[in-house]
């Protein structure tokens, strides 16, 4: 620091990282990576620390592989179930209907109201815009766009969309007569940070709603493509807002908890048998990817570093596994390096699917975030603004927790921990069982965005 | 510069990986322990204390590609926390001799848990800038200055005991010991 020119120009670098630091800018980043791809050589020089520790990585590797067959049969048995819960479970909401299974994807950016959702077979033969989209007796929107954003992909806009309209009817019951509304976009009681959302409820043809559960009705609507389709599925069920209006309490989690959902078709539409789709554990997506540090020095971080960049494949976000277990996710993805984020980094985001011991469906959780780690346990902040269902006196189930789907590049059944997650609704603190990030390993399969590679 | 002093560069980022790879070693083998010294903040404020003033900005760039190669805080995150340890390094050695171990060990502690919280705001702030639907968690102040307080303890005690031994790390003392030409010409 010779002078006032070098000292402003440290002061600039210094001002400079901290802006950037707090208000990332990708092209700037972008640059960054570039100039920065000479430091993959100089992760090499702590090589001797791995190398110290290379029996105990072998040792937890080879567990690792004894346990594989196990998780994948595990994951063989969820995938099957969670296709089943999305059929609807009411006879008459099965008949005279065609369901066509779709996988959630993700948002549209820009769009919170609208799904990227993958159909069965990676075609959209027979499909139109309009169908309704359920899962199990709930409906939760419709197709909007078709082959869109890619061939075998579509867009569905669920119920909470501002301009979305459906025609609803609440049966009578002892002191309401029936009633006819319309429902569609958030209540003004909405609180969506606090991840209650509400329904919102128009022209209703009586002033108070009756206890009964709100079911599609479109039959009165000349501009309902498919009316008989959508009959009679669940929407939500009325309460008082407490400023003298009614609203839907929904069924489904809309924030975070739509994974797999089927679209309810006429049932002779042009479309050949189902095809379910591949195991994206073997879809040739991935490429294995060596570990160049052995922990992360950072307070309340959990990670790696890997030999593998951008420039080879990995995208921000792309899930990092070992057999059929979810080791973390790719943080950031230099140019010849990345940086990635294990279950235990505070800030770290998955969906959630959980069976649980006793249930046949598998149960939909949402989004957990995690809190870091105490005592080795994993701990995530759990919204869970509907809650598990349970038997009067239970307090908590005991449940394994796999990967939902929702985030693009991590497939969905991937195994996370064990856990006692508490009924009723949240937020809560669930502290889950899991050896991922705690046993030592040199080597991890990273999710790619085109088939390219090998599998796990 | 001379071949040594070049040498004595290339070894400062090879101790600076060191540390920060022992620290993410120790992070991940001792999980649960909480008294985890910043090895890094160590290294660099037994330099800076002796490092003439235009070499300031080299060490923090050496400890921050050394950084950066094993962490996974972004580049930038890196680079700002250790500018902002040289910068604070070099503010306080222009008021009192930081180069006494309990000054030094002071120093260090402060740098340690002035990173941590740094480290745990930038976090938080590109979580929350990643986020498109605003549903990121708020910062945990207490416990990220309850984990400050005791990095920055934890620091200090180790820069007591070996903060002025690092310095003398086999390479570095070309760095910053002056040769009988340089004292002679400093008194002239």
């Amino acid at each position: 620091m010779r002078g006032t020119g070098g000292r402003s120009l440290f002061l600039a670098a210094l001002v400079g990282c901290a802006w950037l630091a707090l208000r990332p800018d990708a092209r700037v980043e972008g640059w960054l990576d570039v100039a920065l791809a000479p430091v993959r050589v100089v992760a090499e020089l702590s090589a001797p620390l791995r190398w110290m520790r290379a029996r105990s990585v072998a040792a937890a590797e080879q567990r690792r592989s004894e346990r594989a067959d196990a998780d994948y049969a595990q994951r063989r048995a969820l995938y099957a179930a969670e296709r089943q819960a999305a059929l609807p479970t009411d006879a008459e909401l099965s008949f005279a209907r065609r369901f066509v299974h779709v996988e959630v994807v993700g948002r549209r950016p820009g769009h919170f109201d609208q799904l990227e959702v993958r159909v069965d077979g990676d075609s959209c033969r027979g499909l139109a815009r309009g169908m309704p989209v359920c899962h199990g007796n709930v409906f939760v929107g419709r197709i909007v766009e078709l082959d869109a954003p890619r061939a075998g992909r579509a867009w569905v806009e669920l119920v909470t969309a501002r301009e979305f309209a459906v025609g609803a009817r609440i049966a009578a019951d002892a002191s309401h007569p029936e009633v006819r509304c319309v429902v569609g976009g958030l209540a003004d009681v909405s609180r969506a940070n606090e991840g209650r959302l509400y329904l919102a409820v128009s022209t209703p043809s009586a002033r108070a709603l009756g206890g009964a559960s709100a079911r599609v009705d479109e039959s009165l609507s000349p501009l309902a493509r498919f009316p008989a389709e959508a009959q009679g599925f669940l929407l939500g069920e009325p309460q008082p807002d407490g400023e003298g209006e009614w609203v839907l309490r929904p069924f489904v989690d809309f924030r975070s908890g739509l994974f797999e959902l089927v679209i309810a078709a006429p049932a002779d539409i042009d479309r050949p048998a189902d095809v379910s789709l591949p195991d994206e554990l073997f879809d040739g997506r991935w490429v294995q990817a060596r570990v160049t540090s052995s922990g992360e020095p950072g307070v309340g971080r959990e990670g790696f570093e890997l030999a593998l960049g951008g420039w080879q494949g990995p995208r921000a976000g792309a899930a990092l596994v070992h057999g059929a277990r979810l080791l973390g996710r790719v943080a950031h993805a230099g140019a010849l390096v990345s940086d990635a984020q294990g279950l235990g980094d505070r800030g770290f985001a998955v969906p959630v699917l959980a069976t649980v011991e006793g249930a046949r469906a598998p149960l939909v959780l949402g989004e957990f975030v995690s809190l870091g780690r105490e005592r080795g346990e994993l701990v995530f902040h759990w919204e869970a603004p509907l809650g598990i269902a349970a038997p009067a006196g239970v307090q908590r189930v005991r449940a394994s927790l796999f990967t939902g789907s929702g985030a693009a590049l991590v497939p969905r059944g991937l195994l996370i921990g064990e856990a006692w997650l508490p009924v009723g609704p949240g937020p809560h603190r669930v502290r889950v069982e899991s050896e991922h990030g705690l046993e030592p390993q040199s080597t991890a399969w990273v999710r790619l965005d085109a088939a390219e590679g090998g599998a796990p | 510069m001379t071949a040594r002093r070049a040498l004595g560069w290339v070894l400062l980022v090879a101790y600076a990986v060191w540390a920060c790879a022992l620290d993410g070693a120790l992070a991940f083998s001792l999980r649960d322990f909480a008294w985890r010294p910043d090895l890094l903040a160590v290294l660099l404020v037994a330099l800076a204390a002796r490092l003439p003033a235009a070499d300031l900005p080299a060490l923090a760039l050496c400890c921050a590609l050394a950084r950066t190669s094993v962490s996974i805080d972004p580049p930038v995150t890196s680079f700002a926390l250790c500018l902002g340890m040289v910068a604070l390094a070099r503010v306080v050695r222009g008021i009192v001799d930081v180069q006494g171990a309990w000054p030094s060990s002071v120093l260090s502690g402060a740098c340690a848990g002035l990173g941590v919280l740094w480290c745990a705001l930038a976090h938080n702030a590109r979580l929350a800038a990643a986020r498109s639907d605003g549903f990121a968690l708020p910062m945990d102040w207490p416990l990220a200055l309850a984990e400050a307080g005791r990095r920055a303890l934890a620091t200090a005690l180790v820069a007591l005991a070996l903060g002025a031994a690092s310095a003398r790390l086999p390479g570095l003392g070309t760095l910053w010991r002056r040769t009988t030409w340089h004292v002679g010409a400093s008194s002239r």
